[in-house]
């Protein structure tokens, strides 16, 4: 990343300005040199007001001006009007990846009864690689984002300093250790493995619903129960229809069988009147069965209405609704707006608010148009429906009646001729062979009634069987399928799971061998930028004490190897490598047991140090397949050789220029005076800030040489 | 750099066979993606990876 331009308007001490941030070869400096109260710090703030928010409270000294606004321009608005309106904004032109952005901020103070209201804006485009500046984005949480992937707040922690900072990130309160461990968080893309773990949850948060959907549809029977189950009616349904087929035989016969003894019994003189008769009646009955049949099936469609007999008390309380709230039919919607449409009602009074009122509501209640009438339209058509369902169930069920009632004369009519033929034996005259005949066709009469009830009766168990052998059969497909899908599912959960594990080792091991890696390079750049270091002081970012984890703490290399020394000799050391301490963390508690106390120069120093490290560490070339991502910060920095003097004072100055590809330094006269001969050769280009007299504001000027 | 040795030490030892590790390398790779460009989804991409290195392990 790299920031291109800055510039004001009545933002803090500044009316107006702008500030560019060119880039030379082997130049990656830019100076900003100004007296206390200059605006050096409010310049430095005003790039995390602009990317996030920042409060002014803050800065110690200015508490009695929190507020973005020009303080003189605030003052004059306490003063003015309610009403009146002042306007300040910072707008920052940067670029990352090659992709230019600008973001803007500007606050609105209002005058009110009671207080200076402010509304705060944002805005963040970027350049289209056509060169056109793109649609400007304004939603805050959408710019955090776009901004988060660029400069994420928690690296300003890391390269946002003024002096007090610089001096506080060595202390052990919470905020700096805070601090410490949100850049290193964001340096070694601690984000990148928690969106990595949040993304594998959700993924398997799917699939197991998908799983619980397979099972449901699945059923509770398992695959082998199905085949078993299938099976066994398969084998059923063909003995069914062996029988069936035997029976239909049967039948055939039989009937071919009466027709033949009812011929020969017809050729008999005896029984001939009587055995036509009952061929007759036999035809009759047959008829009237089928005739009942019809009249079963006309009853049974007009029960598939019966739903109708249900709903008529409900349709005689809408037909009183409809009475009693009746709305007349010329108050209509269209009625309505037409009155409302008129300067003045119809009578001729003016339409006042309050009628206006009243009307608009009447819209919103009125029915619509003829909804009374078609209701009642309805209801009078289900009624009568009602009435023809009623006699038609009436009209079937005395047909049904009169039809059964013949049929049972035919059949007393058919067994009495029956009962004729075989008692004419009585009277010794009797043709035995059509008495035999009898008897035989009584007999096949039996055998044809039970069949008459069996086959479809049997047909209907077929039927019944075949269409369970068709659920049974897709649902043992749809097991199947399931048992197959839910493997696979399974498998990519067991996956999954398995990269859970992972990573939450490599989380572990990613912070530990970071941090490692993080603590040689301060200790490299201690060595740069501490003349202390020559005297054997070295510098650690704890990092297994929970307590003190993070903290930067400084050590004598002398009284840490004496310490270590004596731990082997009294067994000491020994002891906690029983215990299971590992020896990195052993050597830490020596390191912490003989830390060494900082002035504040030293204190600025370790900073220096620590800057450095974490600026090395991002910029470092990153593998493609690792969990880290090179990222390119600037550094911005504001009087940071306060209170530092000697070696320490040529070293960090003489070295600042290495710490970034892009650094911005904030010092004021004096201090660039005595040290621009360290950093004159690598910097680009010179800003003067200039306190106007008696004001309360600055300007910014270019320096020439 | 160790840091390497140890990813794949930790895929590794908690079994993965080369087409997983390859797959998880890539769902990384997906999130990191992400990071880096605005409409990528790095969601969508992790849940086609498993169901691909999972189909082939059928």
């Amino acid at each position: 990343m790299r920031i291109n331009s800055i510039s004001f308007k009545n933002y803090r001490c500044f009316l107006k300005g702008r500030i560019d941030f060119p880039y030379e070869p082997n130049k990656n400096m830019t100076v900003l040199v100004g007296p206390n109260g200059g605006g050096k710090t409010e310049t430095l703030f005003a790039f995390w007001w602009t990317l996030y928010d920042y409060d002014f409270s803050k800065l110690t000294n200015k508490e009695n001006t929190p507020y973005a606004l020009n303080s003189g321009l605030y003052r004059e608005l306490e003063q003015s009007p309610v009403g009146t309106t002042k306007k300040c904004s910072v707008t920052m032109d940067f670029e990352d990846n090659g992709v230019s952005y600008i973001v803007k901020k500007w606050c609105e103070y209002k005058k009110t009864e009671k207080q200076i209201r402010v509304e705060e804006y944002r805005e963040f485009s970027h350049y289209e690689s056509n060169g056109e500046l793109s649609l400007p984005i304004r939603d805050s949480d959408e710019i955090n984002k776009r901004l988060n992937r660029i400069i994420p707040k928690t690296i300003l922690y890391g390269i946002v300093f003024d002096g007090e900072r610089m001096q506080k990130l060595n202390t052990a309160d919470e905020n700096s250790l805070n601090a410490i461990k949100g850049v290193l968080s964001d340096i070694t893309n601690v984000e990148l493995l928690e969106k990595c773990s949040e993304y594998f949850a959700s993924v398997k948060r799917k699939l197991n619903k998908a799983l619980k959907q397979y099972e449901a549809k699945a059923g509770t029977k398992s695959f082998g129960d199905l085949v078993k189950e299938i099976e066994n009616l398969e084998k059923t349904i063909s003995k069914d229809r062996d029988l069936l087929s035997k029976y239909r035989d049967e039948f055939g016969k039989i009937e071919a069988r009466l027709e033949e003894i009812s011929a020969l019994l017809e050729k008999n003189e005896e029984v001939k009147s009587i055995e036509r008769d009952r061929k007759e009646k036999r035809e009759s009955l047959s008829k009237s069965e089928k005739t009942l049949d019809v009249f079963y099936k006309n009853f049974s469609a007009t029960l598939r209405d019966g739903y109708l007999l249900a709903t008529e008390n409900l349709l005689s309380d809408v037909e009183n609704v409809i009475k009693k709230y009746d709305v007349p039919q010329e108050l209509t919607v269209p009625a309505v707006l037409n009155i409302l449409k008129r300067p003045k009602c119809i009578c001729g009074r003016e339409m006042d608010h309050d009628a206006v009122e009243i009307l608009n509501k009447l819209i919103s209640i009125l029915p619509p148009d003829n909804i009374n009438s078609t209701i009642a339209e309805m209801v009078r058509q289900l009624k009568q429906r009602i009435i023809d369902v009623k006699e038609q169930a009436k009209a079937n069920y005395q047909m049904i009646s009169d039809c059964e009632r013949e049929i049972s004369n035919l059949k007393q009519d058919i067994a009495s001729l029956s009962a004729r033929i075989t008692s004419l034996d009585d009277d010794g005259s009797v043709a035995s062979e059509a008495i035999k005949l009898e008897m035989e066709n009584k007999d096949k009469i039996k055998r044809h009634s039970f069949l008459e009830i069996s086959i479809p009766s049997l047909e209907e168990n077929i039927k019944e069987s075949e269409s369970d052998l068709k659920h049974l059969t897709e649902q043992r497909d749809a097991t199947a399928n399931s048992e197959s899908e839910t493997g696979k599912i399974n498998q990519q959960v067991s996956y999954i799971e398995k990269c859970e594990r992972a990573l939450g080792k490599i989380k572990e091991i990613n912070k530990e061998t970071a941090l490692l890696e993080i603590n040689k390079k301060i200790g490299e750049a201690y060595e740069r930028l501490s003349e202390d270091a020559t005297r054997g002081r070295k510098i650690r970012i704890v990092q297994y004490n929970s307590e003190r984890r993070y903290q930067i703490v400084v050590y004598m290399s002398t009284e840490y190897d004496k310490l270590i020394s004596e731990w082997k000799k009294n067994g000491v050391y020994e002891a906690r490598v029983n215990a299971g301490i590992s020896e990195p963390e052993i050597e830490e508690e020596a390191i912490l047991a003989c830390r060494d106390a900082n002035s504040t120069g030293q204190s600025k120093i370790n900073t220096f140090a620590f800057v450095k490290a974490i600026l090395d560490y991002s910029n470092a070339p990153k593998m493609e397949d690792g969990i880290e991502i090179r990222k390119d910060y600037p550094l911005l920095i504001d009087a940071p050789f306060g209170d530092i003097s000697d070696g320490n004072l040529s070293k960090s100055s003489q070295e600042l220029h290495n710490f970034a590809n892009q650094v911005i330094l904030m010092i004021d006269g004096d201090k660039f005076n005595t040290l621009r001969s360290a950093f004159d050769c690598y910097t680009v280009k010179r800003y003067l800030f200039t306190k106007a007299d008696n004001s309360n504001y600055s300007t910014i000027s270019e320096m020439r040489e | 750099m160790k840091q390497k040795l140890t990813i794949n030490d930790v895929l590794n030892e908690l079994g993965f066979n080369e087409k997983q590790k390859q797959g998880f390398v890539e769902c990384v790779k997906a999130v990191k993606r992400e990071q880096k460009e605005e409409d990528y989804k790095a969601e969508e991409e992790i849940a086609k990876t498993v169901k691909e290195v999972c189909s082939d392990e059928n």
